[in-house]
């Protein structure tokens, strides 16, 4: 499942960043701003046209990704789980 | 202050430069640097450190805001402060990553290396910048951590153990509150300690994402379980598609309202200040010369533009504001999917917002956009947004052209014109944008952060205002003053011939030159008054008014050019050649300043032509549909 | 005549000025000229400091660095 799929709310946990080339600079960028295997994301808000871009929320920060940035990143296939998540401070498995 | 050297990892020399207690006391300053992640609340930190004695300039050969300035520690010993632009990380993306890591490197050129990084990381937001600690602390520089922002761990219900993070670290450690007066003080005192040792790097293979969930667990504890409330609640607003669309446009019109109407007291008073200063200068020197230029010159020309000041120093504040709360960036989330129908990202929404102050500070902060052809785009566009210099010559001829008329019993006809001028310009961007990428296959990534919401603080709101004062200032005085007095001389020299009539601007070369611009300009319905009045516009357009005064010999002793212009225009005009100039100054590239601060930005002449060329051909193409049709329809 | 004289040397140092912003190369060589002139000291060295054509290399042209991970220069 993406990031893209999670609906309104909801959170997940990150398997891994899909680089789409060997020097995808926005795969480099996501990991180097926390988007690592293990970390759980939630979707705090999503853009007013066509659910573009997304804001999610991870630890203790929030980012607003555009779809196609989102795509990248790949959730662990646990499904979706409504909110509250995790408190961003432990580490999910 | 306890320095708790990590256990270096087997294999790794930890020899680097030796304790160096004289550094500072005489002689040289000690060089730090301030580093760290946006929104790490450096900025505020470096306000509060240095206070009135900065300096900001550009580091040499980039476009880089190179902001410098000087303390004295509490024991006298002399500290040089850069606060370098922020970074996630070493890897630069964007110029302004680029010089930051060349400077932390040591490996720029012109720049010394600083004798100490001061990392500035947020409490509130530790996974992350805790992630660039720990890749600053790989290059091995004497280095010291700020924890920033410690005053709002109680209201996230966090509470954090820094002595051992400082020792888990390796690295000595010191709390702030950047935004509280003496919130500083702890840094200003580990400043006066010996430097500390550099840190011993980490092996090269660790996982630092792993690391920093070492420290947090180990460092950080959990007092109250909960949420962060205030962004869940604001953000569900602000960032809900139709209430965070309503925000956005109560937001802006505000700040347009305040612009426009809040500004004119300070206006007027400085009006009449420069016009009396004038006076004064006058009566003081003789009649001649030397009293021409220092009046009409001098006085006259930095005069029309610092009563400008208060429009762009309320923008500024806006704007500075809705910054320093958190609110910028969620704006440029509600508006990317907009800016993506244009080709662009949202990221390119603060440069074009801050365009309609000034284009030069709006191309200044296109360094933020990371993609090359993006930022191009967005430099070449920024232009068209309306200047707040634009606004004398549309008050000018919408005041005597367009009658004060009700439309649809609500709206004010002038007022629907200014709009759809504006308007104009914002459309024109958008298409122009979507040509100039059209065929692109690139990706704009967005990737934004969206900070915590903050109350602005006033102190560093002033500094900020007052910085920009300064730059405006400086600006009047160097580019404006010295056009001033070269159209001066231009439109009084040559002078008439003894028993000449008519206004003395026909004899001389500025008269000559708008003769010989007319045929240009006769198609798109400009008399050679106009084109005589487009050249000073070039320094500054609203030196185009003053210029039409002087053109129309309208006396100088009259304090309000506009007003007596108004009469004698409408008399002299046709609506067509009216509306023909307020379209073609919706395009045209009639500032000096800006197409410098173009070629400055990209450092390419091919920029700066193809932005003048563009303009001047819209300008042109547009200004000759909008009279000739206006010709048609008025007979 | 005084007044022409200050009038023209205020117009000098004006047209100067935007000499020296527009096409920094065609002021150069004043420069240098001005710092022969002057002995040695603080002004001399800033006159040579102006003299000085801007090295072109860092970020302001950089184009790419998106790409080659900020390896511009």
């Amino acid at each position: 499942m993406l990031l893209t799929n999670l609906p309104l709310l909801h959170s997940g946990v990150i398997d891994h960043v899909q680089a789409r080339s060997a020097q995808d600079m926005v795969a480099r960028r996501l990991s180097e701003l926390g988007f690592v295997p293990g970390e759980p994301v939630r979707v705090v808000a999503l853009g007013p046209v066509g659910h573009d871009p997304m804001a999610v929320e991870i630890g203790f920060t929030r980012f607003a990704l555009r779809r196609a940035e989102a795509e990248r990143i790949v959730l662990r296939q646990a499904g979706a789980t409504p909110a509250p998540s995790t408190p961003p401070l432990e580490v999910a498995a | 202050m306890t320095v708790m050297p990590a256990t270096p990892p087997a294999g790794v020399t930890t020899l680097h430069g030796v304790h160096n207690d004289a550094t500072g006391q005489a002689g040289a300053p000690l060089r730090v640097a301030l580093v760290g992640n946006p929104n790490c609340g450096k900025t505020a930190l470096f306000n509060q450190l240095t206070g009135s004695r900065q300096k900001v300039a550009n580091y040499a050969g980039v476009t880089v805001e190179r902001k410098a300035g000087r303390l004295v520690t509490p024991a006298g010993r002399k500290v040089q402060v850069l606060d370098l632009p922020g970074t996630y990380s070493l890897t630069a993306t964007s110029p302004d990553e680029a010089v930051t890591r060349d400077v932390c490197m040591g490996r720029y050129k012109g720049e010394p290396a600083p004798d100490l990084l001061i990392c500035v990381i947020a409490a509130t937001n530790l996974r992350l910048h805790l992630r660039f600690v720990l890749e600053l602390k790989q290059l091995g520089r004497p280095m010291l951590v700020v924890l920033n922002m410690v005053d709002t761990l109680e209201r996230q219900g966090l509470s954090v153990d820094v002595p051992r993070l400082g020792a888990e670290l390796g690295l000595p450690i010191v709390t702030a509150v950047g935004t509280r007066r003496g919130g500083a003080a702890e840094l200003l005192a580990a400043l006066d300690q010996p430097l500390p040792t550099p840190p011993a790097p980490l092996p090269p293979t660790t996982d630092l994402h792993a690391e920093v969930h070492r420290l947090l667990n180990s460092c950080v504890t959990r007092t109250r379980t909960g949420r962060k409330k205030l962004e869940d609640v604001l953000d569900r607003w602000v960032l809900h598609p139709v209430w965070g669309m309503a925000i956005l446009f109560v937001l802006l019109f505000i700040m347009f309202q305040a612009v426009f109407s809040w500004a004119q007291p300070f206006m007027d008073g400085l009006q009449s200040l420069m016009d009396g200063f004038g006076a004064f200068v006058g009566s003081i020197l003789p009649e001649g010369v030397l009293r021409g230029l220092a009046v009409d010159g001098i006085i006259a020309g930095a005069g029309t533009v610092i009563v400008f000041l208060p429009q762009i120093l309320i923008l500024f504040l806006w704007i500075l504001a809705l910054e320093e709360s958190g609110y910028l960036p969620r704006a440029a989330f509600m508006l990317d999917r907009l800016m993506a129908s244009a080709g662009l990202s949202g990221r390119s929404f603060i440069p074009l917002l801050s365009s309609f102050a000034c284009a030069v500070p709006g191309i200044m902060s296109t360094r933020t956009i990371q993609n090359p052809r993006d930022r191009m785009v967005t430099i070449l566009i920024a232009p068209l947004m309306t200047c707040s210099a634009r606004l004398p010559v549309y008050a000018l001829l919408i005041g005597a052209f367009i009658p004060h008329r009700q439309v649809l019993g609500v709206f004010n006809l002038q007022g629907l014109v200014l709009f759809a001028l504006y308007a104009l310009g914002i459309l024109s961007a958008l298409v122009v944008a979507r040509v100039l990428k059209t065929g692109e296959r690139e990706e704009h990534p967005l990737l934004l952060e969206l900070p915590d919401y903050r109350m602005p603080s006033l102190r560093n709101l002033a500094q900020e205002l007052w910085q920009r004062a300064r730059i405006f200032l400086s600006r009047v005085g160097g580019i404006i003053v010295t056009l001033s007095v070269i159209m001066w001389a231009l439109s009084s020299y040559p002078a008439p011939p003894p028993g000449a009539t008519g206004p003395a601007i026909d004899w001389s070369l500025a008269g000559r030159i708008g003769h010989f611009m007319l045929p240009l300009f006769q198609p798109i319905g400009f008399n050679w008054q106009i084109c005589v009045a487009l050249i000073p516009g070039l320094a500054a357009r609203e030196v185009a008014v003053s210029a039409l005064g002087t053109v129309y010999s309208v006396g100088a002793a009259d304090t309000d050019t506009a007003a007596s212009l108004m009469p004698l225009l409408s008399s002299q005009w046709s609506l067509a050649t009216a509306l023909s100039l307020l379209v073609w100054y919706v395009y045209a590239p009639q500032c000096f300043s800006t197409l410098a601060v173009i070629r400055r930005e990209t450092a390419s002449w091919r920029m700066v032509w193809v932005t003048a060329l563009y303009l001047f051909a819209m300008a042109y193409g547009a200004a000759f549909i909008t009279y000739h049709i206006t010709r048609m329809l008025a007979g | 005549m005084v007044q022409v004289s200050v009038v023209c040397l205020v117009l000098a140092f004006c047209l100067l000025y935007w000499l020296q912003r527009l096409a920094p190369a065609l002021t150069a060589p004043l420069w240098r000229g001005g710092a022969r002139l002057l002995p040695a000291g603080a002004w001399r060295e800033q006159c040579e400091q102006r003299g000085r054509l801007p090295v072109k290399s860092g970020c302001g042209q950089c184009n790419g660095c998106d790409r080659t991970g900020g390896g511009c220069h």
